[in-house]
């Protein structure tokens, strides 16, 4: 609906008789437009005017003195609230006080507000904290891997035992590092990754009987690298062999050999 | 509907009265008790109601006299109103199934009684029967049944037995030719 159709509803609303849903309707629109506001006090004078249409009538004397007695008494109930608000003990405050009370809540508020502020920004800086704290101790731990790793290839005691491509895999290299302590590295290269549920496993083959080492993959470089540690009897009889198996490993091998170190 | 005299003196009584003067309530309960006690009659068809429903009134008038605002009606036109809605209200809580029913008996038996107030209000009466009585009637009985009955477009509508946009078209146009016929008579009483 229109202005237009809220004005024409004006006339009938002062004689109160719009239907529910024109009532709503206008009652709304009337909170927004001054115009018809004004326009229907005009008809609510005009519909007052009918009630003159009516003979007067004298109510009876009595209807006068129960109007005054009622309200005598609602003043006399009045009196009565206010003596008990009164009692309430509330101390009754000068308008400086008053001012005082406002201003200190004012205070309040914003104390409260900037004490949340902080809470929420503690609660953040340790939310960061923690992430920045884990992440070092993960960079740690890499970095702790990576000198081992380094410390095993480059040891002055250590033994590196170079593994070549068989036919099934003739681009294929690896070097198998090791320490006196049975710590060991195996760098490869040119292995594609194996696939979903695979994985290459190291063996370690001591007097013709493979014994199962690590499972380790590729990336999509073709390159890996791997930690174990060397099983017992390993000399320098020993072979190693890599062989493509589950991802869970296997106890012998299943599959043909991929690179294996020289005898 | 008032000389401007007696417009301000009841736009007094009611600051009066929103102060909490019992005097001025009683002045005010004077200036309005007939023609107010009239018009509850001729709606609720009963004298004791009437009564009941007047006490009402102007309790309610007693505390809320601080609402009215003169830059917004007459003191005449905000008391019929409230009398009149707290009519409605009590008629419609009386039974709304026999409303529509006996409407059409106390229009008849109102229409032919006459009026026994002051000259000043017997001419006010006189002019707004005047005005009444030029509308068509099929203009005047919607107004009539929505303003004494309480009865919405709709009801008036199944009343009458008239499509409800015929009702809605004859009702505007009764409030606008009642304006008109009212408009040069509120100039001389302040209306």
């Amino acid at each position: 609906m229109v202005h237009d159709d809220y004005k024409q509803m004006l006339p009938v609303r002062a004689l109160s008789a719009l239907d529910a849903a024109d009532s709503v309707a206008l009652n709304e629109h009337l909170l927004v437009c001054a115009e018809c506001r004004r326009e229907l006090e005009t008809w609510e004078a005009t519909a007052a005017s009918i009630s003159l249409s009516v003979t007067p009538m004298e109510p009876s004397a009595t209807v006068r003195e129960r109007i005054l007695q009622q309200i005598r008494e609602e003043g006399r109930s009045r009196a009565a609230e206010d003596t008990d608000a009164r009692v309430v003990p509330f101390v009754s405050r000068s308008p400086a006080m008053s001012y005082g009370l406002i201003a200190a809540g004012i205070v309040c508020t914003l104390l409260i507000g900037w004490i949340a502020l902080l809470a929420r920004q503690n609660r953040i800086a340790r939310t960061e904290v923690a992430r920045l704290t884990e992440h070092t101790k993960r960079i740690e731990a890499q970095l702790t891997r990576e000198h081992e790793i380094v410390s095993i290839l480059t040891g002055p005691e250590s033994k590196r035992t170079p593994l070549s491509g068989t036919t099934s895999a003739p681009g294929a290299y690896a070097m198998l590092a090791y320490n006196q302590k049975g710590q060991a590295v195996l760098l490869a290269e040119g292995l594609p990754a194996a696939p979903a549920g695979k994985g290459y496993q190291l063996w370690f083959i001591i007097a013709n009987k493979p014994v199962p080492g690590q499972v380790f993959n590729t990336d999509s470089s073709g390159k890996g690298t791997m930690r174990d540690q060397m099983p017992g009897g390993v000399d320098d009889k020993a072979v190693f062999a890599i062989t493509m198996e589950n991802s869970t490993g296997a106890q012998s091998p299943t599959t043909p050999i991929l690179l294996r170190s020289e005898l | 509907m008032q000389p401007d005299s007696a417009q301000t003196a009841d736009v007094k009584l009611l600051k009066a009265v929103a102060r909490g003067d019992e005097q001025a309530l009683a002045e005010l309960y004077d200036n309005y008790r007939v023609i107010l006690f009239g018009l509850l009659v001729r709606i609720l068809n009963s004298r004791e109601e009437a009564e009941d429903v007047l006490q009402e009134v102007f309790l309610q008038v007693w505390r809320r006299a601080r609402d009215f605002d003169e830059t917004r009606g007459k003191p005449f036109t905000w008391l019929v109103t409230l009398a009149r809605s707290r009519a409605i209200d009590r008629l419609r809580s009386l039974g709304a199934r026999d409303r529509v029913a006996q409407a059409s008996t106390r229009e008849a038996s109102e229409e032919v009684s006459d009026a026994a107030a002051d000259t000043f209000r017997s001419e006010q009466r006189a002019l707004v029967t005047s005005a009444l009585s030029q509308l068509p009637e099929e203009q005047k009985r919607p107004l009539v049944l929505a303003y004494f009955d309480g009865l919405t477009q709709s009801e008036i509508s199944a009343k009458l037995g008239a499509p409800l946009g015929t009702v809605k078209t004859r009702m505007r146009a009764g409030m606008l030719k009642l304006r008109e016929q009212l408009t040069g008579q509120n100039e001389s009483f302040g209306f």
